[in-house]
């Protein structure tokens, strides 16, 4: 195949085509101009086709062929390889019209304009070609692999005229667009949203480029934010991308310092590299022109054009026609601004007017010299109860208003102001009426931007209420300090001290509530009478506490009705009583009693008594704070007397108490030593059997051998009767002898006498062996339960206790395990015998218990190690074996009761306990578990040689 | 009935229990043999026939009554016994009801002289049992040939005409006469 060389094609086609008007003619001529380049043979098919300037590409338009087609399938290959591939299945067949891919559709139109060139053919490996020259469509890449490409260059000429056509053109849409922003109506900050859309769709139209975009500068300039920006390929508006200004110091940096940045081709442009990845190829943009947007002198934004696709020139119209847009959107931006702060100032009159006219507190303006006042509020006359005019008339009325005691106090503050600059001071007023008022009053020096004083500001707040409040809550806070004072002081009294308490608590009640006296009565059991049993009297006021004993209750029959049913009685004014009360009056009259008010008090739902208030001096109304605090009185009091009572009972119970806790604890101990015992009773239950059968053995064979001695004796006797039977035949010189030798023999045979008496010292000595036994294992039986004086501390030998131990627990481990003893030469210990050989018992048979249980799974026999050794003042005893050990984290629940890893049955779990109370605790020892290097439990116990005295 | 000697193991782990009974036995007429294991004894039993075995229970390794299980297993006929000084009743109860042992008897034997009549007990027992084998056999072996000739007899009877049992004879009509 020959390979073309594109440019040659070109201007040998260009040449021939340059000047035709010709359409068919110049298909024509390049058509087989590039048969010939191509080297194209029969097969080979070339078309053209004609847009329409629509959607369309029409395919018969136009077609020149040296040979005929040769078949339609062919066709649609080759429109495949023509790179319209979203179009070739529809294709079948010759004639039809086939629907223009979205990328071809402007070029199609541009070229339609041109002059004499209604036609176009597009398509290079599927993209369109530049809109410079006329193309012929053709196989790009045929099944053949050949490829080829034939364009029309438009002559020079032609392109100038439509380049200054188009400038002209430009100029116009440009004007036109210039003159729309310039007199775009921008009123306030609401109308620069419409205004910048306008202008973006205006900016894009006129330019043709793809998006078009406001971006201004925001955040204090860390920032440029994209306002408006317009998309023409999908006519949308959007807005709020951002670019953060220091990741593009080059970029700002040539916007700041040129004011534009207009760049053809991006790519290769170095003062957009930062934006490259980011931004541009991103979004697709190929040709960019800034321009920058400034207001006195900074950088406050860019009008941003961009083009995508393939690179654009910019041309110079262009280039002076952004800028001049930039700068309508500067001079609207700094307009707003302008109104916005206009407009702020106002609302700010009108809002400080509104502010200070509506307030309740008194806000005033004084003059730096502080001799005018410029501005009072109307919450002077309210407070001050003087008009505002008053005070603008003369300015010094206002020391004139303050109360005299308070006005040294303001003038002293008013001179530190001056000096310092705070002011700030609560201080009394007197109204015209005569009323006082607190109020609290601040002042403030306001300066302009060079530190000097232009006038004054003061706020003055009525804080009367707030000071009366205080007051009240103060005397509030003391009576409720008080009572709290009293309920704290009668927590856990003395029974004794009780009546002095009570006292000094009506006493303290007394003096804070300026009452005249406070008085406490209590009912008899039945109610019948009532006893004034406390009083207190402020000074001057006669005490009525010895005329007020054993008062009968039916005397007062009003009192008693409201006592008995849980009322209080407030009276102000004794004249005021009911008739119903007249006995009252008259009793009360008596005692010069004014007011008073009465509290009952009660327990457990009955009446047990009351407590009273009495005003002697002056009436006085009762309020709910004297009320409250006396009920409260009230509780404690009755609290008191009965927690004395109370008190008293308690102790009586302490004393019986003490007893029975002495009971429990001597049950308890009771208790202990019978577990104790149980647990004794147990292992020497078990033990029993042990002995038994180790016993048993010797027995058994000493009595077998005792019956064999018995029946040969008889035998022998036999032989010796028999014998005596020959000695007197042969003194008788019988002539049977032969016969009775004969005989002797025989029987002798038969009773196998030989074979007895060789066996004899056998007989003996394996007996005398089996006496041995039994005779040691009952003296080790003995040893070990005896106790010589049960409970006490004596001298025992711990190896040979250790040895006894052994002996009776034998059978428990003579199957599984050897013993290893390692006994030192240790002193007498001072030990209760029967405890220690009780955890000696226990320590071995819980060795032998785990070796019987791995001697069963592995049947081979363990060793149990027993040590002695003297440690200092201290016999030191360790029994360990080769079982299996303790898991670690059972360890440290070793010593407590209950706690076993036996088999249920096999063990109480009370016996390490015990062991550990008999060691620790009564011998003053210690039992502690090792791990032994013969890979199982160990357990060391300690015993001090010497004990203190005393009893275990 | 010919038959060698009877003979006896004994088993315990103690000797001197051993050598008491060997002693006490000394004049007994059966054969007596000692093992001082559960292990020796399965050996001795491979070697020789044993017609009573003697058990001690509680012993080092296999213990008496893992023996009398192994033995009852592979040795049925031998009669055994088992000698204890721990007498625990579940042991014994299970020893018993389960069909291990025949006798259980206990350390020390008490009164010892039973013990002689114990072990010859066991010994007839043994032997009643094998002549009682031995019986059945034969026994078994007359009634295969009685049976034999029980069935000539009937082949042969289908043949003559006359019956052997009620003593009729066929005659020439076919009619049964009676002989005599």
């Amino acid at each position: 195949m020959t390979r073309y060389n594109e440019t040659e094609i070109l201007l040998e086609i260009a040449l021939k085509v340059g000047n035709t008007h010709d359409l068919n003619r110049m298909l024509t001529d390049s058509v087989s101009t590039m048969m010939r380049l191509l080297n194209c043979n029969g097969g080979q098919v070339l078309q053209a086709a004609k847009c329409d300037g629509g959607e369309r590409l029409t395919w018969d338009t136009v077609l020149s062929l040296p040979r005929p087609l040769i078949n339609n399938q062919d066709h649609a290959e080759f429109i495949v390889s023509a790179g319209l591939p979203s179009c070739a299945d529809r294709w079948s067949s010759w004639g039809r019209e086939l629907p223009l891919i979205k990328e071809c559709q402007g070029k199609a139109r541009m070229l339609f304009d041109l002059p004499g060139f209604g036609f176009l053919i597009l398509v290079k490996n599927g993209s369109p070609l530049e809109a410079s020259f006329v193309k012929l469509l053709q196989p790009v890449m045929d099944k053949l692999g050949r490829a080829g490409v034939a364009c029309v260059e438009i002559a020079e000429r032609k392109r100038t005229a439509v380049e200054l056509r188009n400038r002209e053109q430009r100029a116009l849409q440009q004007r036109a667009a210039f003159t729309e922003l310039a007199f775009f109506p921008v009123r306030g900050a609401s109308d620069i949203p419409v205004f910048f859309r306008r202008l973006a769709e205006l900016l894009s139209s006129t330019l043709a480029v793809r998006t078009v975009g406001v971006w201004l500068m925001r955040e204090d300039g860390r920032l440029l934010q994209c306002e408006s920006q317009y998309d023409a390929k999908n006519g949308g508006h959007s807005s709020g991308a951002a670019l953060e200004i220091a990741d593009y110091p080059l970029y700002f940096e040539a916007i700041r310092q040129r004011e534009n940045l207009f760049s053809d081709d991006v790519f290769s442009d170095p003062r957009l590299i930062e934006l490259v990845d980011s931004y541009l190829r991103p979004y697709g943009i190929t040709s960019m022109m800034d321009a920058g947007i400034f207001i006195e002198g900074l950088l406050a934004g860019v009008v941003r054009c961009e083009h995508s696709g393939s690179d654009r020139v910019w041309q110079s119209d262009e280039l002076s026609f952004v800028p001049a847009v930039a700068a309508i959107v500067a001079k609207n931006l700094m307009s707003v601004r302008r109104i916005a702060a206009e407009t702020s100032l106002r609302d700010s009159e009108e809002k400080f007017r509104q502010i200070t006219e509506n307030m309740g507190e008194v806000f005033w303006l004084r003059s730096a010299d502080n001799a005018r006042i410029l501005y009072i509020n109307p919450a002077y006359e309210t407070i001050w109860g003087r008009s505002c005019q008053s005070l603008y008339d003369d300015p010094g009325s206002f020391i004139a208003s303050i109360h005299e005691l308070d006005r040294s106090s303001v003038l002293k503050a008013y001179q530190d102001y001056t000096a310092t600059g705070l002011f700030n001071l609560d201080y009394r007023i007197v109204r015209p009426d005569g009323t006082i008022r607190w109020v609290n009053a601040r002042t403030f020096p306001v300066k302009n931007g060079d530190g000097v004083i232009v006038r004054h500001t003061g706020i003055a707040v009525d804080i009367s209420s707030r000071i009366e409040m205080e007051r009240d809550l103060k005397h509030h806070a003391e009576i409720e300090m008080l009572m709290a004072n009293i309920s704290m002081q009668f927590i856990n009294i003395k029974p004794e001290d009780t009546q002095e308490a009570i006292q000094d608590a009506i006493g303290r009640v007394g003096r804070i509530f300026g009452v005249d006296r406070v008085y406490v009565f209590e009912y008899s059991a039945d109610l019948s009478t009532s006893r004034n049993t406390y009083e207190w009297c402020a000074e001057g006021v006669e005490p009525q506490i010895e005329n007020l004993q054993d008062v009968p209750s039916d005397m007062l029959p009003w009192w008693r009705e409201h006592m008995f049913g849980f009322r209080n009685i407030v009276v102000e004014d004794i004249a005021g009583l009911p008739p119903e009360a007249a006995n009252e009056r008259e009793l009360l009259s008596a005692q010069s009693i004014l007011s008073l008010l009465v509290v009952p008090l009660s327990w457990e739902g009955k009446v047990v008594g009351f407590i009273g208030f009495d005003s002697v001096r002056q009436k006085r109304k009762w309020t709910e704070e004297d009320i409250a605090p006396l009920g409260l009185l009230a509780g404690i009091v009755h609290n008191a007397l009965k927690h004395r009572e109370s008190q008293l009972a308690l102790q009586r119970l302490n004393e019986s108490l003490e007893q029975r806790v002495e009971e429990r604890t001597r049950e308890k101990e009771k208790i202990q030593s019978q577990l104790y015992m149980n647990e004794k009773l147990a292992s020497v239950g078990q033990l029993a059997a042990g002995v038994a059968h180790e016993i048993n053995n010797p027995v058994s064979f000493v009595a077998t051998n005792f019956a064999s001695l018995e029946e040969n004796m008889k035998y022998l006797v036999e032989m010796l009767e028999a014998c005596d039977a020959v000695i007197g035949a042969i003194e008788r010189g019988d002539s049977g002898l032969l016969d009775r030798v004969a005989s002797w023999k025989t029987m002798k045979a038969s009773y196998a006498i030989d074979a007895v008496l060789k066996d004899l010292p056998a007989l003996f000595s394996e007996s005398r062996d089996g006496f041995d036994r039994i005779r040691s294992i009952v003296n080790s039986m003995r040893n070990f339960a005896r106790q010589d004086a049960p409970g006490q501390f004596a001298p025992f030998d711990l190896n040979a206790r250790i040895r006894d131990t052994l002996v009776i627990t034998r059978n428990s481990y003579k199957y599984h395990a050897d013993i290893d003893l390692n006994l030192g030469d240790v002193p007498m210990v001072s030990c209760v015998a029967g405890q220690i050989n009780q955890v000696l018992l226990n320590l071995i048979v819980n060795a032998a218990q785990a070796l019987e249980e791995q001697s069963a799974s592995n049947d081979k026999k363990g060793v149990i190690r027993i040590s002695t050794k003297t440690v200092g003042q201290a016999v030191c005893c360790f029994i360990e074996d080769s079982g299996p050990g303790i898991p670690a984290e059972q360890v440290s629940r070793l010593f407590d009761p209950f706690f076993t890893t036996k088999a249920p049955g096999k063990g109480t779990g009370l016996g390490l306990s015990i062991c550990y109370d008999i060691v620790v605790n009564k011998h003053k020892g210690n039992l502690l578990y090792c791990p032994s290097n013969l890979g199982g439990a160990g357990f060391m116990m300690l015993l001090p040689v010497e004990q203190e005295k005393g009893v275990a | 009935m010919s038959k060698s000697a009877s003979v006896v193991l004994f088993v315990d782990d103690e000797e001197n229990v051993l050598k008491s009974l060997e002693r006490y036995l000394v004049r007994e007429s059966y054969e007596r043999r000692f093992a001082r294991s559960g292990a020796a004894a399965i050996q001795m039993m491979e070697k020789e026939a044993i017609d009573v075995i003697v058990s001690d229970m509680r012993m080092p390794g296999m213990d008496g009554m893992a023996l009398l299980r192994i033995v009852k297993e592979r040795w049925p006929d031998t009669i055994r016994i088992a000698l204890s000084a721990h007498v625990s009743s579940p042991q014994l109860l299970a020893a018993i009801n389960t069909g291990e042992v025949y006798r259980y008897l206990t350390k020390p034997l008490q009164p010892v002289e039973e013990f002689r009549a114990q072990i010859r007990q066991a010994i007839e027992l043994f032997e009643l049992r094998q002549t009682r084998q031995v019986l059945m056999e034969s026994l078994s072996e007359r009634n295969a040939q009685l049976e034999q000739q029980l069935a000539k007899v009937k082949m042969l009877e289908g043949m003559l005409p006359i019956c052997a049992y009620c003593k009729k004879i066929r005659d020439d009509q076919g009619y049964w006469q009676r002989i005599e």
